[in-house]
């Protein structure tokens, strides 16, 4: 789910909408097509013109846009009230098919929900659960009519969110349990993640033309990377120096991001590496994410000094950005962890 | 070695193997020796195996960590020891072809957290392509 520009289509008043879109984590403009914008503050209204360019459309039963080619969030007309962000106990809907699984394997990359509500048909949600190792997770066996599976478990875990992951004829039905519906766009499979070979370094190199011209050597270097078709569309490097390992150049270009595919791409890099200590230089405002995968702030003396060297020589390159020293010792990454809960 | 510990799923148990640009030499029983291990870790309650490896000074080890039962502490020594009782002579043999090409393993896991079998290649013994 992308949120950054909102395409509103929605027929009629309806008052608690603006503070409804309050809870979407992520929200920047928004299109309202009616006549009367509501104020929402902190997010940009936009004109009609740019309904094009929507990333996410917020529609109802028998909205123009219902079948557009791109994610939709469809709001019941008796919305339940509530203060939480949406994303943060979802009500996810696994089908077994590829398309479908990597829909909600990517919802939960981005979103990242404390909670999880499963409905998942038979033998479908193992991969789910690697993806949302520190998750509260419930979860149920689809039995056969979705409909009354849906109803009952809103019913039962009062969700913030449904994520269905196919086009339904009639949501309305499910609408009735008073919880907005997200339907994601099933593009044509998900990215690919894995180690690159040596003969694809030059690949790698030409995506990292865009981040300090950063190029990789197969001698020192293990990169991993998220593909699309052929196409690099995420990186990761874990560099061995002669007094320890660096990740660095984690980089999603522009046009690529706000899917979770760093996440991914760090996922695997740290599943791969995970035996040695790892050190970096972490972008102040990705300490957080750094910290998902087990990474602790350090003083800087405690880097290897190649490390140290290393920055102070592109230290040039990073236009004053303020960075923090980080480390992650070896431990066991999120997928051999065994403390997942599970409610049949 | 990738080949022999490919990305696959086991009867619910995740194999990712982090494998694919490391070469070893060594006796073309490798599979089965891996394919051994890969069906210990599901038999102990497994839900995921990691295939990694880590450079070492002394040369490279691969590593094979799952989160099932593990091995008891009083069992480790035992087991990979030749025993006629045990239905299968899997580890015993496991050792015997890895040592062929002067490969060591042992195990070295948390009794109740999951296995952890680790497997020396000798320094002449392995490439990184």
């Amino acid at each position: 789910m992308d949120p950054r520009r909102i395409l509103i289509d929605i027929k009629g008043e309806r008052q608690d909408i603006a503070g409804w879109i309050a809870r979407i984590p992520g929200v920047r403009e928004v299109i309202w097509q009616a006549e009367d914008a509501a104020d929402l503050p902190g997010i940009r209204i936009l004109d009609p013109e740019a309904a094009a360019e929507a990333t996410l459309i917020i529609t109802e039963p028998g909205g123009e846009h219902l079948r557009d080619p791109i994610d939709l969030l469809i709001i019941p007309s008796d919305l339940k009230e509530g203060e939480r962000l949406i994303t943060d106990r979802p009500l996810l809907c696994v089908f077994s098919e590829r398309g479908a699984a990597d829909a909600a394997v990517t919802f939960l990359d981005q979103q990242y929900p404390p909670e999880i509500i499963l409905l998942a048909e038979r033998g479908s949600d193992q991969e789910i659960r690697l993806h949302a190792p520190h998750a509260s997770i419930t979860s149920e066996m689809m039995t056969g009519d979705l409909t009354t599976d849906i109803l009952r478990l809103a019913a039962a875990y009062d969700p913030t969110l449904i994520v269905l992951p196919k086009r339904i004829p009639d949501p309305a039905a499910i609408l009735a349990a008073g919880v907005p519906v997200f339907i994601p766009y099933l593009r044509g499979g998900a990215a690919e993640v894995r180690e690159i070979r040596s003969d694809e370094f030059p690949a790698a190199d030409t995506v990292w033309i865009d981040y300090h011209g950063t190029t990789g050597d197969p001698a020192v270097d293990r990169i991993f990377a998220a593909f699309e078709g052929d196409a690099i569309v995420s990186l990761a490097r874990c560099r061995r120096h002669p007094d320890g390992y660096e990740v660095d150049a984690v980089f999603t270009p522009e046009r690529h991001r706000g899917r979770g595919l760093s996440r991914q791409v760090m996922t695997a890099l740290i599943e791969a590496c995970y035996n040695d200590e790892l050190t970096m230089y972490a972008v102040v405002h990705l300490k957080k994410f750094y910290g998902e995968f087990g990474f602790v702030p350090i003083p800087e003396g405690d880097l290897p000094a190649s490390v140290r060297e290393r920055y102070l020589w592109a230290a040039g390159n990073m236009e004053g950005a303020e960075v923090a020293p980080m480390r992650r010792s070896p431990q066991r990454p999120a997928i051999l962890q065994e403390s997942i809960s599970i409610n049949r | 070695m990738h080949e022999a510990a490919a990305r696959l799923d086991t009867k619910g148990m995740v194999v990712h193997a982090w494998t694919d640009r490391l070469s070893i030499f060594s006796d073309p029983h490798l599979r089965t020796a891996i394919s051994h291990l890969i069906e210990n870790a599901r038999a102990a309650g497994a839900t995921a195996l990691l295939v990694t490896y880590q450079i070492r000074e002394d040369g490279c080890a691969i590593i094979l960590e799952d989160n099932g039962t593990g091995i008891a502490d009083d069992e480790k020594e035992r087991l990979f020891a030749e025993n006629i009782e045990r239905s299968g002579h899997g580890l015993f043999l496991a050792r015997e072809i890895l040592g062929i090409t002067g490969i060591g393993i042992h195990e070295e896991g948390e009794s109740g957290r999951g296995a952890r079998f680790v497997l020396t290649v000798p320094p002449e013994g392995y490439r990184i392509m």
